[in-house]
């Protein structure tokens, strides 16, 4: 506010200096800046004595694992020093990554949430291939975590994950047992229809919906990709499958639920009115909602969400006869990389090796995730994840059964067009679905532009 | 040529002068930048391969953008949001200074009620907004009260979807008009005020031949930063209904983020920035060449 | 309309303030004060919100007070694991140095654009008013990479510096000078005054209120900034407000109630500045030594 002070003679040339220091400064700043070097990263260490430190970037938040972790790792290895950057696992925080990866000298190892930004960051050159690496560590990579193909590019495996992510129904059991339903094992979209109904009730602003899903535009085609596996939505020569009839069949069954049925909490409704499936699940107002792992924590914190019921765990549908494996929109995951211009790469992979495997305790028991490795005990995860109250809050049987237990098939794509075309799909389904929802168009239209416009995207990737 | 006088030398040399510490900064956080994106724009890039990945694609970009469907529609969504953002809320600003200005108890309250949208968090107005459109928010029930049954869901309407991102639009930015206005306002000379009741002119004669003109720099400021700002609009797009439902409320800047950051393509980003960019300008310097008209400086 | 042209500034100016019932200006009050309530609605569900359980902050219809207040989402913002007083002091610091050296730079830009003919001078705020109209997005990577070549990398140079030299600045005082009538430095000029004396002591004076709404509206933009710090800033400790929300966004989910318990705390200051600036505006119209 001192410039709109009375101007007398000396207030001008005290400002007309300011800018003069201010001008001068930058240019100094602007000049000096192509010498300027980034902090030179410490050297690979010749002795074990000299210390190491290692710039890790993830997604979690430092007090919900990975603190912890860390704290474990360095009094295990006095000689390594870790610094935990925490960057939200969104666009922009993905942006930020990106940025810092291309910039170069700045991040040794990071984490990566998306199948296709793996597939991006290590055919672009910003990871380290780890086969030799785990090899000459005494270590097998498909032993110890079982498919890989997500993490593979060019042949080579660039990540190991640190997460099995399975998806699911979370369910009121107590919904299910007042209602006389039996707790599906296996089903088909015909008992989730019927289920669905029969758990509804109430109406207007009072109604209890049978099931709920988040937003995510790719679950406008849960069941049919769930039945057809990765890469299901183009055929083998590249272009589009939507013609298959169980696009047809699930793009409809979702439609009937909430506009005949009304047996599934509109979309609509979800969107424009943020929903959350938390809180609607657990006050509730649905039965059944589609979810992963994360939502274990809502379940068992009482404070936030206050309730009584049981929570169980069911599967996904089959769509067709016969079918025996529903893929799942989940899959192995939380990506640990190691930046390519790393001059420590020998301290990154030691430090990816022990959060994946022995030293991932604290992200199963603050984190909520299930380790990939596959020699990480079961029993462990229950005990830690569910937490003390868990005979009260879980059905602990089906947690087993469908989370931890069931063999984890993604259907995320693997696919090279596929997974160039995934987000720009999802964005075509998106709104050609919003388009049969509000009325603007039919069945038989919806599925013939998504065709039409998939096909579009395909040819252009190829 | 003639002769400089030295009157003329000592305006040429304030002029550069004042202006350098600008300048200066103009051409090294600014210009540097814009002519940087100019050169992606006919380029293919998808940032994680570095400056060395950076592939010419002469006019590649543009091509694309012609049968992108994404694009057209985005563009025209973006002229209709401005062309009714712009107007309702420089109107409606005008209406608040005018308001403000003069007759009203408590202006200092008022004033500072009116800015409010301007400066909280676009999170806060976009609840508030999902809350009176929601299926028994107070809109609906007046729908209903009219005697419409099912009143549609207004912001998954592709017919309501937009007009309600307008109005989130006017509401946040009127307050911003208003302030412009009222800093114009007590420009305006009281004499010319005067000079007009002499004549005889009433407060009709006196808005419109005295204020309306007065403040007409101020309105051509605001219809050009507000033009701008509205092809900036994002947030309540991303917020409210994720360019949804169908391509209703795609918005050019949605879609070029989605295109930067999603999926990674800088080049084509940067192309529509600038095509967006060249029709700015083009509706800018048509009001340039019109603003001897009706701007009175 | 016929009401609000009677409401104009100074249209009544002849006449002393009269102490006397006035039904009209009760009404028009009335009638403001209804928009202004309409207006301050989010500051008040932020308000509420911030005072929340997670759960109840989306809850439709809206209650507007909470069940049960819950001042602990302020304890955990102020006195969580994060230190937010810092964040509140980086983000002054940016916002001030930020805004007095745009205030400075544009307002000497402006009256070169405005008050003064050189040759160029038309085509250089051609090209200030075009750089306008790119939208920022775009300009973030250039603008990251143009920083690493400056060394100005994760520091606050990199807020500042590009916010001093906000382009619209340039051009919202540029307008407001342009009504200033020549006529007054004119005659100062030939009373032998330099343009920096018109500038100081003439043009500034006059243009407070341009001046002032300035002040406002590039203190709100650069106190909200996002994206820049952004991906500007690693280190947790130069973090600005608006970047250190961040940390309220869980994995999976984003906490409302301690975002806007945190918008609700960084809403002061940007209030204080409008408040303080808004006496000029009231401060009666010009009387300059204009004929007529």
């Amino acid at each position: 506010m001192t410039m709109i002070c009375n101007f007398k003679e000396v207030c001008m040339r005290r400002i007309l200096l300011t800018v003069l220091v201010i001008m001068v400064a930058s240019t100094l700043v602007w000049a000096g800046g192509g010498q300027q070097t980034q902090p030179a990263a410490p050297a690979t260490p010749a002795a074990a004595a000299e210390p190491v430190t290692l710039r890790v970037w993830g997604g979690v938040p430092e007090e919900n694992g990975p603190g912890d972790l860390i704290r474990a790792f360095e009094a295990a290895n006095p000689n390594i020093k870790v610094e935990y950057t925490r960057f939200v696992n969104d666009d922009q925080g993905n942006l930020r990554l990106d940025t810092a990866l291309v910039a170069g000298g700045q991040v040794d190892v990071y984490f990566t949430y998306r199948n296709d930004n793996l597939v991006r960051r290590a055919s672009s050159g910003n990871a380290l291939a780890l086969d030799s690496i785990a090899t000459a560590d005494g270590m097998n990579l498909a032993q110890a975590f079982g498919d890989l193909t997500y993490a593979t590019v060019n042949g080579g495996v660039y990540a190991i994950p640190t997460n099995k992510g399975p998806q699911f129904f979370m369910v009121n059991k107590d919904m299910f047992d007042a209602a006389g339903i039996p707790l599906p094992t296996s089903w088909t979209a015909a008992d989730y229809r019927r289920i669905a109904n029969q758990l509804s009730s109430g109406t207007g602003q009072d109604r209890i919906y049978g099931v709920m899903y988040p937003n995510w535009p790719q679950l406008f085609l849960l069941g049919a990709q769930s039945a057809l596996g990765p890469n299901g939505f183009l055929k083998a020569d590249g272009t589009s499958n939507f013609t298959d009839p169980l696009f047809r069949e699930f793009i409809e069954l979702r439609r009937t639920m909430q506009y005949d049925d009304r047996s599934e909490v509109p979309y609509v409704e979800v969107v424009s009115q943020n929903l959350s499936d938390a809180t609607e699940f657990l006050t509730e107002q649905v039965a059944m909602i589609y979810t992963g792992t994360w939502r274990v924590r809502s379940v068992r914190d009482l404070e936030t969400f206050p309730h009584d019921f049981k929570t169980a765990f069911v599967p996904l549908f089959t769509m067709k006869p016969g079918q025996t494996r529903t893929y799942n929109e989940g899959s192995l995951g939380d990506w640990a990389m190691i930046a390519r211009d790393t001059k420590v790469a020998d301290a990154a992979w030691k430090f990816i090796r022990y959060w994946a495997t022995e030293g991932s305790d604290p992200m199963v028991a603050k984190g909520g995730k299930i380790p990939a490795w596959t020699e990480y005990p079961a029993a462990k995860v229950t005990e830690v994840m569910l937490g003390p109250d868990a005979d009260k809050l879980f059905d602990i049987e089906s947690f087993e059964r469908v989370v931890l237990n069931a063999p984890l098939f993604s259907y995320q794509p693997t696919d090279p067009v596929a997974v160039t075309i995934y987000n720009d799909m999802r964005n075509v389904v998106k709104e050609e679905v919003e388009l049969l929802y509000v009325g603007r168009q039919n069945l038989d239209q919806t599925i013939q532009a998504i065709d039409r416009r998939v096909n579009t995207l395909a040819r252009s990737a190829r | 040529m003639k002769p400089l006088t030295q009157r003329q030398r000592n305006q040429w040399i304030a002029g550069y002068l004042f202006l350098l510490p600008n300048l200066l900064g103009f051409f090294a956080f600014v210009a540097v930048p814009v002519l940087f994106s100019l050169y992606l724009a006919f380029s293919r890039w998808n940032l994680l391969s570095g400056a060395a990945g950076i592939r010419f694609v002469g006019l590649d970009n543009f091509i694309t953008m012609a049968s992108d469907p994404w694009f057209i529609s985005s563009l025209v969504n973006n002229l209709v949001y401005a062309f009714f953002t712009v107007a309702f809320s420089i109107i409606i600003g005008l209406f608040m200074a005018l308001l403000l200005n003069n007759k009203v108890f408590w202006k200092g309250a008022l004033r500072t009620m009116y800015f409010v949208p301007y400066v909280v968090s676009l999170v806060a107005i976009s609840a508030i907004w999902m809350a009176i459109l929601s299926r028994f928010g107070p809109v609906s029930q007046f729908a209903r009260f009219l005697g419409i049954e099912n009143p549609p869901v207004w912001l998954m309407d592709p017919s309501f979807a937009m007009p309600a991102i307008i109005a989130l639009g006017v509401w946040n930015h009127a307050g911003y008009c208003m302030l412009i206005y009222l800093a114009a306002l007590q420009g305006v000379p009281k004499e010319l005020y005067e000079a007009a009741e002499v004549d005889g002119g009433n407060a009709r004669v006196k808005f419109f031949h005295v204020t309306l003109p007065m403040i007409s720099p101020a309105t051509f400021l605001l219809v050009i930063t507000q033009i701008i700002a509205s092809f900036r609009v994002f947030a309540p797009v991303q917020i409210l209904t994720q360019g949804g439902p169908g391509r209703s409320t795609t918005v050019l800047v949605y879609y070029i983020y989605r295109t930067a950051y999603q999926n990674y393509r800088m080049g084509y980003a940067s192309a529509m920035a600038w095509v967006m960019f060249v029709l700015i300008f083009l509706i800018t310097m048509i009001q340039w060449r019109g603003q001897k008209k009706w701007v009175n400086y | 309309m016929g009401q609000l042209l009677t409401a104009l500034p100074a249209a009544s100016s002849k006449v002393p303030p009269r102490k006397t019932f006035e039904p009209v200006k009760i009404l028009l009050t009335l009638f403001a004060l209804g928009i202004g309530l309409f207006m301050v609605m989010p500051l008040v569900w932020m308000i509420s919100a911030s005072l929340k359980s997670e759960v109840e902050v989306f809850q439709y219809p809206i209650r507007w007070i909470p069940e049960t207040i819950r001042w602990s989402n302020y304890q955990e913002v102020w006195a969580g694991m994060y230190p937010f007083g810092i964040f509140y002091l980086n983000s002054l610091k940016v916002t001030i140095i930020s805004v007095t050296g745009l205030l400075i730079t544009s307002s000497l830009a402006a009256y070169s654009f405005a008050k003064l003919d050189y040759p160029g001078r038309d085509f250089l705020f051609v090209a200030y008013l075009s750089t306008m109209m790119i939208p920022p997005q775009v300009l973030l990577v250039p603008r990251f990479i143009l920083f690493r070549q400056f060394g100005i990398l994760n520091t606050h140079w990199a807020l500042i510096l590009p916010g001093i030299f906000i382009i619209f600045g340039v051009f919202l005082l540029r307008q407001f000078f342009s009504t200033i009538p020549n006529e007054l430095s004119e005659s100062a000029l030939i009373d032998g005054a330099s343009h920096l004396t018109i500038w100081s002591r003439i043009i500034m004076p006059l243009a407070k209120p341009a001046l002032v709404s300035l002040l406002i509206v590039s203190f709100v933009w650069r106190w909200n900034d996002y994206e820049e710090p952004l991906i500007f800033l690693n280190t947790k400790e130069l973090f600005t407000i608006p970047v250190a929300m961040t940390l309220f966004i869980d994995e999976f989910e984003t906490r409302y109630s301690l975002i806007m318990a945190a918008t609700v705390s960084a809403i002061l200051p940007v209030l204080v500045v409008f408040l303080a600036g808004q006496r000029f505006f009231v401060q009666g119209v010009v009387t300059s030594g204009l004929k007529g």
